[in-house]
């Protein structure tokens, strides 16, 4: 069995003489690994998961998903997108992780039980009724996380910095479900996110990125720590100065800053 | 796929096209049916219409049209922003004022028009207190929107600094709610349009809406499309003066206000 | 309109001993409109002494018995009947062309280039200008007064429709794409329950332009309906008819608005997201 994805000598702009936005990338993600995409904002890690997905085509390169060129958006590559407005407010939880399943055209009875069993994976039971405007936003990343991995089909998981708008304690406990979730189902998933210590609490590879226009990948980090991950223990922190150390190499260049200034 | 609209440099010919084809078949069809219907064709209708313009008829009834919008439109939106401002931030005014403004505001500003010719005459005033009515209730509705818009954190903030209501008023609520306001204006003007038109057509010997019905009465076809589209394009300049005003504003309150 | 005051609250509660709280602004919103109601009276009937001229300025009671004798001789009820009768045909048959046109012209680009500048060009004429034309081309029966209410409400509808079009977040195209969507379920079950909210909004902007040129149109060319009731009065110089005319036509106007808002609450809430329909 090959990849899961490759990227070769991916580049992609919006138009002819606008800046690249991603510029030769090569990248190979095997079958059920947690790959991690950390960058900066504004590097073009999105423009990298939208052309996974299909949304974009590449400017110069290829995408192979399975083996096969990707031609647009289909079953085998489900996204989570970052925010929530990508789930239809007119329908309820348990409607929205139905939708997949209703456009495949699949019966009933598969669908209810289908849909009874995600939610109870992401721990929704009690709010199957509930609105999306109804639900807390961690709840509604749960949704969205149930609604991917609902559809058979699913290989690999592409997930936009999806607990970016959900508060610290929520992220947290949703990074750890998530963990879990991904090593019962052992679906490839490419995590984007731009907070180093999500990256080195949930993938099994962590690819850095420089920053933008242009943007390659710096280096590949391989975290080799046991799950449950722990972030006190002093492997966590090597891990994550060492990560820092290439980020601020990256963005200092940028915005004329030193290591002083270190986020959360 | 993605449903933002794009435009393309050859936008234009799709839309032309159809139009082309819908101005050579009236063309031809009227020339053909002349003797019979004499419904004139697109380019009888231009050379009334640059005729119009020459001898002056067509700008004397914009003339008179535009001063009954202008002036109705002015002092409306005059009274309908100082009224919105109070109602806006006092409660118990609101409160006394409400379900009058419930009750005009689905009253079409023409089903006045047989009051406003009892009390006002058959003159100017009738025609401009109608303007007044149809601009007043839309500024007056929406610049209450804007006042109610406004983060109370803005307020707040003011207050702390030791604004007083008077400087409340002109740093915060004033800056606020000129954007709705000029909304409320943008529909007013639009209405005002629609009111005039109909108003000119039933108590008016000028302008516009006379140019058309009374075209009517005498079956000059050429002069009631001219008159309408005479209409269209005034109204749509008028449009486009409210957007370039909003615009111009809109520099001045560059944090979003 | 955002303002929830602006929002009238009709509804008041059954009569039980004690309100409960959460009814008591309702209660005071009640009685303001009671309030309102006798200071209009009482203003108008000081007015019409104070200018001394009853026939300009008629009393309150000579209005109401006009009011009266009007409901008796049933022509009251008739002019009601025909405007909203008017007003029902044109704004459904509007409202279905405008979401329809709306639509298609939202879903395929070659539509819209097409049409773009026409829409652009004729919404800024208004309706009733075309009623010369429309009297020549149609006659003077209803065909012609009720295309008129249709032209009207396509133009708010087809417009907000294309705007509700526009505002579909990309993310839930795209997350329906991932699912395997083809064109025709994307637009059944995406684009178009994403534009409801819009095509009500339109609705509801129509309704009220709806009146308003059924009200014109009836002024110009018809021999019943509240507009005929209010500029026939005025050939006769009867301020009272004219002032009962001008008040139902407001009281009918709010009517609609109120029902088509309690219906937009009741059976469409679930197109706005938690927003609330703010009808």
């Amino acid at each position: 069995m090959g990849e899961a994805i490759e990227l070769h000598g991916l580049s992609f702009r919006y138009a002819e003489g606008s800046p690249w936005v991603v510029r030769d990338l090569d990248l190979a993600i095997r079958p059920g690994e947690f790959f991690v995409l950390l960058g900066p904002s504004g590097c073009g890690k999105t423009s990298v998961l939208n052309l996974i997905a299909g949304f974009e085509r590449p400017t110069r390169g290829e995408v192979r998903v399975s083996g096969q060129p990707v031609a647009g958006p289909g079953a085998d590559r489900a996204v989570i997108f970052q925010g929530d407005d990508s789930l239809y407010p007119w329908l309820t939880a348990a409607q929205n992780v139905e939708f997949p399943l209703k456009i495949r055209g699949m019966s009933r009875r598969e669908r209810q039980g289908l849909v009874a069993e995600h939610l109870r994976l992401v721990g929704l039971v009690g709010h199957e009724g509930k609105y999306p405007h109804q639900l807390s936003g961690g709840m509604r990343q749960r949704v969205q996380i149930a609604r991917a991995l609902v559809v058979p089909e699913t290989r690999i998981l592409l997930m936009d910095e999806p607990f970016v708008s959900v508060d610290a304690q929520t992220r947290a406990v949703l990074q750890g479900e998530l963990s879990d979730i991904w090593m019962r189902s052992r679906k490839a998933v490419l995590f984007i996110t731009h907070d180093i210590s999500e990256a080195v609490a949930l993938g099994d590879r962590v690819g850095v990125m420089t920053s933008g226009p242009g943007a390659s990948i710096r280096e590949i980090v391989g975290v080799s720590l046991d799950r449950p991950r722990r972030r006190s223990t002093p492997r966590f922190g090597e891990l994550y100065e060492h990560i820092w150390g290439l980020i601020s190499g990256t963005v200092a260049a940028d915005a004329g800053m030193g290591r002083g200034s270190t986020h959360a | 796929m993605e449903l933002a609209s794009r435009r393309g440099r050859n936008d234009w010919i799709v839309a032309a096209v159809p139009a082309a084809a819908i101005l050579l078949t009236w063309e031809v069809a009227a020339a053909a049916t002349r003797a019979r219907y004499g419904v004139p064709g697109p380019s009888h209708v231009l050379i009334t219409w640059g005729r119009m313009i020459a001898d002056g008829s067509l700008l004397a009834d914009i003339n008179v049209s535009l001063r009954r919008i202008l002036v109705g439109f002015a002092i409306g939106s005059a009274l309908g922003y100082t009224a919105g401002l109070l109602l806006g931030n006092f409660r118990a005014l609101r409160r006394f004022c409400d379900p009058y403004i419930h009750f005009s505001r689905y009253v079409p500003p023409i089903s006045l028009i047989s009051l406003a010719v009892i009390l006002f005459g058959i003159g100017e005033n009738s025609k401009v207190f109608l303007i007044v009515y149809t601009a007043t209730f839309m500024v007056l509705l929406n610049t209450i929107a804007g006042v109610h818009a406004i983060p109370t954190n803005r307020m707040r903030a003011a207050r702390s600094f030791g604004a007083g209501t008077f400087q409340l008023f002109t740093h915060v609520i004033v800056p606020s709610s000129v954007s709705h306001a000029i909304t409320g204006m943008r529909i007013a003007m639009g209405n005002a349009f629609a009111t005039i038109v109909v108003a000119e057509m039933l108590a008016a010997r000028s302008g516009v809406g006379f140019l058309i019905y009374n075209s009517y009465q005498y079956l000059d076809i050429d002069k009631i499309l001219i008159g309408i589209f005479t209409l269209g394009l005034l109204g749509y300049l008028a449009d486009l003066a409210m957007r370039r005003l909003d615009r111009s504003l809109a520099r001045f309150r560059p944090l979003g206000f | 309109m955002r303002d929830d005051l602006l929002r009238p609250r009709w509804r008041v509660p059954r009569q039980t001993a004690i309100l409960p709280r959460t009814w008591m602004p309702i209660a005071v919103a009640a009685q303001t409109y009671v309030v309102a109601v006798i200071v209009f009276l009482v203003a108008w009937e000081v007015s019409s002494r104070a200018y001394g001229i009853p026939l300009l300025v008629p009393p309150v009671e000579v209005t109401f018995r006009k009011l009266v004798q009007l409901v008796k001789q049933g022509l009251l009820l008739r002019d009601i009947l025909w405007t909203t009768g008017r007003v029902a045909v044109g704004f459904f048959i509007g409202s279905v062309a405008g979401a329809t046109a709306g639509l298609a012209m939202g879903y395929w680009p070659i539509i819209r280039r097409m049409l773009e500048p026409y829409v652009n060009f004729f919404r800024f004429i208004p309706a009733l200008a075309w009623i010369s034309i429309v009297l020549l081309l149609l006659g003077t029966g209803e065909v012609a007064r009720i295309s008129i209410i249709v032209y009207t409400s396509v133009s708010a509808v087809l417009i907000n429709t294309l705007a509700g079009i526009v505002s579909i977040p990309p993310a839930q195209l795209r997350a329906a794409q991932t699912f395997g969507a083809n064109q025709s379920q994307i637009f059944s079950r995406v684009i178009f329950p994403g534009t409801v909210r819009y095509i009500l909004t339109g609705m509801r902007l129509a309704l009220g332009s709806a009146f308003m040129a059924v009200i014109s149109a009836e002024m110009l060319v018809a021999d019943q309906g509240l507009g005929f009731l209010v500029i026939n009065a005025r050939l006769w110089m009867a301020m009272d008819e004219a002032l009962v005319g001008v008040i139902f036509i407001g009281l009918l106007g709010l009517l609609a608005d109120r029902l088509f808002g309690y219906l937009v609450n009741r059976y469409a809430w679930r197109f706005y997201g938690g927003t609330g329909s703010e009808m």
